[in-house]
């Protein structure tokens, strides 16, 4: 027990200081998240609204002017034709046309949405119907007299940096899992320390479970750091027990480190293993619905990506940390990746190699 | 059933067609630095690999310290010490570090008090704090060294040890075996350089494509050869004629390089003699006549047909 100590001690050591691991485990992700949390993060950017009609209503143009000096809107006020013509070139997020309603003292107002970036959008027009309902109350004191009109939105009621952080984490288990995993180990094959390990009592279970064991406490490190940068910088609510989400962020890190082995059991060398990682990893990044919803994906498409374990990992991450489902609700899930995991574990024994296939 | 420490019977080795180690017994007595010697390719550290439980044999029986091992790897693993050919190490870990590190692997004694004791036999207690990738290669493989000697074992195995040294790391390494040999463990390493085989080893086995051609100690080993030799001299007057010399007892080759004649013999003394006579009848001058006694080298060529690449 206490080899099986020293050596784990010795990974963290060997992982912690290698400065390159350590950007990639930490600041990689870090800087990921952050970056797109201030590209796309709610009221981080500012949100690009336009307004037309509001000379029909005093009401109106109150609250044009108050959107005007509110912090992270930028408002233009033009006529429909020309507002209507800025959303279509992409040039506005969200714009109110008012009119006048069909009772007295009512107004109405219609809520185009631009719809080339779903998850910007849902954050755009909750911003404003928001505001839209505060600003009333203020004005007149009155609830409801606004009519609003919301056209194509099926809104749901996350932000980006909501949506995007269950694909951060994922991403960051399974660079550390697939990539990280399989290059260090093609290297101590290349290099003959497996070979070294080999000939001492040690056995090699013992030395790929603290491998394993080190692998993923520095996973739940990383993944804490994230969620608590979330939470600090952009506010992020998670919704769902801290419990379900250790048991996905666990259970994947072991998914992840098996699809690791796999590779590190066919890579002859660190060139082929970093190479096939990128080839596994990144499609994975972009079709298991990292940065965007895959459901508006083409048809032929769905099975690959439903046959993509990071696709559940997220999916999963995202039911439990946005939408505040219990780990019963994510049990497919939790069995596609457990199911990966073992068969990848069952794969790398049986083609593992002590050293490097040359000679 | 025997004494030896290690016992190697009929050992072989296949790699698909080729049989890289063929048939091959061998003793080793405790407390002796055995030396495996043969140039690249020669089945030394396959051999090696298998007596250290590395590697499968395809036929044969190894006893090490009274265990089978193929069939009691742990309790070889425990008793023997291994120093692997061209072996890094993990990055990012001190010299320190590594060596307590490999202490525990070995389930012996990693704490600070030993890791300096072992990094001061093989002088590297100031190092102790620095990384293994910043040691010189003579650094390295003393580090290797205190690693094989981590579980106190009572054999060592070196592989190559002092492959790419300079000449003084490599005397520093020998100075280092021997230190570790009279501390009563037992050694075997293998060697490419005859001279290390020579000054270092008590007994050599001379290896060749797979098979062991001779295994004794060196001075038995050139004893074998002891009529050999060569002579050679420098004449000042008359230039020598090869044909005449050529005809002596004894004399296999005959070559003059300018004023110098130099004579290979299959029989030392009685080729100098008639040398010498030959010289005086003929009063032909000379200076610098050196014969030289056959080495390991000579040994090798004799019984291979191929020099050793030095």
């Amino acid at each position: 027990m206490t080899s099986f100590l020293a050596m784990t001690v010795a990974n963290f050591k060997m992982i912690v200081r290698n400065r390159t691991a350590m950007f990639f485990l930490l600041g990689f992700p870090v800087i990921f998240m952050v970056l797109f949390g201030f590209l796309f993060g709610e009221g981080e950017t500012r949100l690009h609204i336009g307004i037309a009609g509001e000379d029909s209503s005093p009401i109106a143009i109150a609250i044009a002017e108050q959107m005007e000096q509110t912090d992270g809107f930028t408002v233009y006020r033009n006529d429909v034709d020309h507002e209507m013509s800025a959303i279509d070139d992409g040039d506005r997020l969200v714009v109110i046309v008012f009119s006048e309603g069909t009772g007295s003292a009512q107004l109405d107002a219609d809520i185009y949405v631009n719809q080339s970036n779903p998850t910007f959008s849902q954050i755009g027009l909750s911003a404003v119907e928001q505001f839209l309902l505060q600003a009333e109350m203020e004005i007149t004191g009155q609830p409801r007299m606004i009519q609003p009109t919301v056209a194509d939105v099926e809104a749901e009621s996350f932000g980006f940096i909501e949506f995007f952080l269950p694909g951060v984490i994922g991403i960051a288990l399974m660079t550390n899992g697939v990539q990280a995993l399989s290059s260090t180990f093609v290297a101590f094959r290349e290099k003959g320390i497996l070979r070294r390990i080999k000939g001492t009592p040690f056995p090699l279970w013992q030395f790929i479970l603290s491998r394993i064991t080190t692998q993923v406490v520095i996973s739940v490190f990383q993944i804490v750091i994230l969620v608590a940068i979330a939470i600090m910088l952009f506010d992020v609510q998670i919704s769902s027990s801290y419990l379900a989400m250790a048991v996905l962020v666990v259970i994947g890190a072991f998914t992840f480190l098996s699809i690791g082995f796999i590779v590190s059991a066919f890579a002859g060398n660190t060139d082929v293993a970093d190479a096939a990682g990128t080839l596994i990893t990144l499609p994975m990044m972009f079709l298991s619905g990292v940065f965007f919803p895959t459901d508006d994906a083409p048809g032929w498409l769905q099975p690959i990506i439903g046959l993509l374990p990071l696709t559940y990992l997220v999916n999963g991450l995202r039911d439990v940390m946005i939408r505040g489902a219990g780990v019963e609700a994510v049990l497919l899930e939790i069995l596609v990746l457990i199911g990966t995991a073992v068969a990848g574990f069952l794969i790398s024994v049986y083609f593992f190699r002590w050293e490097s296939r040359s000679a | 059933m025997t004494d030896s420490i290690i016992d190697v019977q009929n050992l072989t080795k296949r790699y698909g067609q080729t049989i890289a180690v063929d048939d091959v017994s061998l003793r080793v007595e405790a407390g002796e630095i055995f030396g495996i010697l043969g140039p690249n390719g020669a089945g030394k550290t396959t051999t090696l690999e298998m007596i250290e439980g590395l590697r499968q044999p395809d036929g044969g029986t190894i006893t090490v310290a009274g265990f089978d091992v193929v069939r009691d790897a742990e309790n070889v693993k425990r008793r023997i010490g291994i120093q692997l050919q061209s072996t890094s190490l993990f990055d990012h870990l001190t010299v320190g570090e590594l060596v307590s590190l490999f202490a525990e692997l070995y389930g012996a004694d990693g704490s600070p008090g030993r890791t300096q004791d072992l990094l001061g036999m093989v002088s590297l207690t100031e190092k102790a704090d620095d990384h293994a990738q910043t040691l010189s290669g003579g650094q390295q493989q003393r580090l290797s060294i205190a690693l094989a000697l981590v579980n106190d074992p009572e054999i060592v195995f070196l592989d190559e040890p002092t492959t790419g040294l300079d000449p003084q790391a490599r005397r520093n390494l020998w100075d280092l075996i021997r230190s570790i040999r009279d501390q009563g463990k037992t050694i075997v390493l293998t060697t490419h350089y005859m001279e290390e085989a020579e000054l270092l080893c008590d007994r050599i086995a001379v290896m060749d494509t797979g098979t062991i051609i001779l295994c004794d100690t060196p001075d038995n080993l050139i004893a074998t050869l002891e009529t050999t030799g060569s002579i050679s001299a420098d004449f000042t007057g008359v230039q020598p004629d090869e044909a005449l010399f050529a005809q002596l007892p004894g004399v296999q080759n005959a070559s003059l390089s300018g004023h110098r004649l130099t004579l290979q013999t299959s029989n030392l003394n009685q080729t100098l003699i008639a040398f010498i006579e030959t010289t005086r009848e003929r009063r032909m001058e000379f200076d610098q006549l050196i014969t030289t006694r056959p080495t390991l080298e000579d040994v090798f060529l004799h019984y291979t047909g191929k020099a050793l690449r030095e």
